[in-house]
């Protein structure tokens, strides 16, 4: 028997020593691994400075992710919706005009922003992902390191690096409805500098739904253009983005869009050095920005109840000499529909300095920044009422100190704090109303990594300022909404698995409302929230090859809202999977039932196959069943006769049945 | 007893030093070094990440002299420049110094988003050297 033993042994010793030799992996499967172990994200992930997903190039390439809308569905806590003029707007509030100003968009090391709203998302919520090497998504108030304002989600994208691309990249794809699509982008390096030129047109088309017999169209075109030199420690980047929207609702009252558009052309100039051997950091950035929207409609529009768009005087008393009834905006056009028409532009420029020192234990972050931010509209017409020009601007001035210190080997204890002072310059209807604002953040946090186990422990607190094309149109007040939280992490990490549990519980102070089941135009009201966030989240790891992800979120509000319940679940299952020269995707989004809509299935799968190293065809289906989660629309309808609107809703799907091919050709 | 332990002892050591191999670029220069028909594998590089790699390889020997490799493995900020050492065969991690440079023989560096690895066939000809059959497919006619 102990022979045997030994002999079983000495079988299974030769064996592993000469595994290496038998099992010898191809030079191909040892560059395909490569790949994913030098992925940029590692240089760029900031485990510290919040919650943080990661999708790696790898994993955007096996998801088919084309659009960032495609990841921003998935994010934890949230409801995937549009605004009404058909944006990503994850937390809207329909009919206003944008909600999502907490959550941040950032390229590289800039901010993409512009004055009409405080979050990129607006233009950048559907960007096409072709120039992007990696995605990170910061949840829980990262500060400092990631942001640049406040925020409750930072997502950054990094775009490619010139010195690993070294070559060009040609996508060819068609959707549905004659949906089409075709980018270009060319890397080079020479001896010291290197530069990567991206070009991309797309023309996109979803389904029409009708309401009232009206049709709804979020169809729109885009043309975007990215350019980045660089040279050792220095960068600059050049962008132009262009889209061109169908109305969607186009803020109607009864959703009786009758055609028109809105565009928004983005220009932006940044640049980022690294000078004193990485130890001192500039980032200066420019961005111009404007709006045009021209709709019709046969119901009046929102913005038609308020002043100084809604009529004034007493309809009963037409001719008082006090008070004469002026019916304003209200009179629609000889075709019987009403008119809208916006043009606004806006300049932001941002410049930032920061030095980093290592003193014994302590890794400190010294930084300042100013951000000048102006708003300007030059016509606001609905009908033929049109209002004076208003401008607006702000001027940003912060500082900030980070320390983090290192408790022991494998502790460290993170303390930051950060000042702002908003400088508000104002004319509105030719007059000044200036105003100035100080806000502070601040961060504890702890992390502990024990082996196999992570633990993080964050404690902070930032202040959101009212947003300035809030300030400029709607006459509001410079404020600020205050966000305090207290979260946790722990993550177990094996060779194959990383689970993951987040508990977080935050209030929310002074955060506006809009309830408009006052139907005489809008009430926003200041609320406090407590707020109770969970998640669990499973990857694993079956093979090299297979990997299948898993989360489940869990939101708690002490209120319920319309839109929104006390109590929400969401979650997705995603299986990536490569065989030979196939990738396969499969991918569940899951979000639970809320007032008035049906829970939402989300069914997204796709395959590729690698034909030649530098050939590839793709097919990819989102929202294959149909069954994604639906967003409801208010209506407000004009009784004639009555004394109070009917408050109404629809619901719209905002996540497409659509099929995509795609042909990737390198050179 | 004391002889299962010492298997037991071989065989844990075996598998957790395969788990610790997870440096795969070591891997791949390790292969493309020992694919190469060098009689010796006397190796110079002036580049400290790629020294930290390659002395942990058995059977490459790191030399302080150029003149006495076999081999120069170079990176765009480690050129090696002695005039010396310029009929011997070099390697790289850039694409720009194998085009430049008449005396490289490969690079291993990333193109069009992957990793990629190209060996001059009239180069190696030139230096009388021939690759191992799993590097055949990267070879290219670069003059």
């Amino acid at each position: 028997m102990k022979r045997v033993l030994h002999a079983g042994l000495s079988f299974a010793v030769i064996l592993g020593i000469f595994q290496p030799l038998w099992a010898e992996e191809s030079i191909d499967d040892l560059l395909k691994s490569y790949r994913k172990e030098a992925d940029l994200s590692k240089e760029t992930k900031k485990e510290n400075a919040g919650f943080v997903v990661v999708y790696t190039r790898d994993d955007l390439e096996r998801m088919q992710v084309y659009r960032l809308s495609d990841l921003i569905k998935s994010m934890w806590f949230l409801h995937y919706d549009l605004n009404s003029f058909g944006m990503p707007d994850p937390m809207q509030q329909n009919p206003v005009f944008y909600s999502s100003d907490s959550i941040k968009i950032y390229v590289n090391d800039h901010e993409m922003t512009s004055d009409f709203s405080g979050s990129g998302l607006l233009f950048y919520g559907n960007i096409d992902m072709g120039m992007f090497d990696h995605a990170e998504i910061y949840y829980d108030s990262p500060v400092l390191d990631v942001a640049t304002e406040p925020a409750i989600a930072v997502i950054k994208l990094y775009t490619k690096k010139p010195e690993r691309e070294n070559g060009g990249d040609l996508v060819l794809r068609l959707g549905d409805r004659g949906m089409q699509e075709a980018s270009v982008s060319y890397a080079k390096i020479f001896d010291q500098w290197s530069w990567y030129a991206y070009a991309q047109e797309s023309e996109n088309y979803f389904r029409h739904d009708q309401h009232l017999g009206y049709d709804i169209s979020k169809d729109y075109r885009q043309q975007h253009l990215f350019f980045n030199l660089e040279r050792e420690d220095h960068r600059l980047e050049l962008e132009y983005l262009n889209q061109s929207h169908d109305p969607f609702t186009a803020q109607s009252m009864a959703i009786t869009p009758k055609g028109g558009y809105w565009r928004m052309p983005f220009y932006r100039a940044s640049y980022s050095g690294e000078w004193a051997e990485k130890s001192l950091h500039t980032d200066i950035s420019y961005i111009h920005s404007s709006i045009e929207m021209d709709m019709r409609s046969k119901s009046l529009f929102w913005g038609q109840l308020y002043s100084p768009f809604a009529p004034t005087g007493d309809p009963a008393n037409p001719t008082d000499p006090d008070n004469p009834f002026n019916p304003g905006s209200w009179i629609p056009g000889p075709d019987g529909n009403h008119h809208f028409r916006f043009e606004g532009s806006g300049d932001i420029f941002t410049a930032k300095i920061y030095h980093d020192r290592v003193w014994g234990k302590h890794q400190l972050r010294f930084g300042a920044e100013y951000r000048y931010k102006s708003s300007e509209v030059d016509e606001m017409r609905f009908n033929h009422v049109r209002n004076a020009n208003d401008e607006a601007s702000f001027n940003i001035g912060s500082f900030y100190l980070q320390d983090q210190i290192s408790v022991r080997d494998n502790s460290m204890l993170s303390l930051s704090f950060k000042y702002n002072y908003y400088d508000l310059n104002r004319r509105y209807d030719g007059d000044s109303y200036d105003d100035s604002l100080d806000t502070w953040q601040g961060r504890v946090a702890y992390s502990f990594i024990d082996d196999r186990w992570h633990y993080k422990v964050f404690l902070t607190h930032s202040e959101l300022p009212t947003q300035l094309f809030e300030l400029l149109l709607h006459d509001a007040q410079l404020d600020t909404q205050k966000y305090t939280s207290l979260s946790g992490e722990a993550k177990y990490v094996s060779d194959k698995d990383r689970f993951r549990l987040i508990l977080s519980g935050s209030k929310a102070e002074d955060i506006n409302i809009v309830d408009w089941s006052v139907t005489h135009g809008s009430r926003v009201d200041l609320v406090d929230i407590d707020l109770f966030n969970a998640v669990f989240e499973v990857v694993h790891n079956i093979s090299e090859n297979h990997r299948i992800d898993f989360n489940i979120h869990y939101s708690h509000m002490d209120k319920a809202f319309p839109n929104a319940n006390e109590n929400y679940v969401g979650g997705l299952v995603r299986l990536l999977d490569t065989f030979d020269r196939w990738d396969i995707f499969n991918e569940i989004v899951f979000k639970q039932k809320t007032h008035g809509l049906d829970a939402g299935w989300d069914y997204n799968a796709g395959i590729k196959y690698h034909a030649t190293k530098d050939l590839t065809f793709s097919i990819k289906g989102v929202n294959i069943f149909g069954e994604a989660k639906e967003t409801n629309y208010y209506t407000l309808e004009m009784q004639p006769g009555a004394s109070t609107p009917l408050l109404g809703q629809i619901a719209l799907p905002v996540v497409e049945k659509q099929v995509y091919f795609s042909l990737e050709w390198l050179f | 007893m004391k002889k299962l332990m010492i298997w037991l002892w071989l065989l844990l050591s075996v598998l957790y030093s395969s788990n610790l191999e997870s440096e795969i670029d070591r891997k791949i220069w390790k292969r493309i070094i020992f694919d190469l028909s060098l009689k010796e594998y006397r190796i110079y590089t002036i580049d400290r990440q790629l020294q930290d790699i390659l002395c942990k390889i058995p059977g490459i020997t790191l030399v302080k002299d150029c003149t006495q490799a076999t081999l120069i493995i170079e990176t765009r900020k480690t050129v090696v420049t002695d005039e010396r050492c310029l009929e011997i065969p070099r390697l790289s991690n850039d694409y720009r110094l194998l085009v430049k440079n008449a005396n490289e023989i490969g690079a291993f560096f990333w193109m069009k988003g992957r990793p990629t690895i190209i060996l001059s066939k009239p180069r190696l000809e030139r230096f009388g050297l021939k690759v191992d059959i799993e590097l055949e497919d990267y070879l290219e006619d670069i003059e």
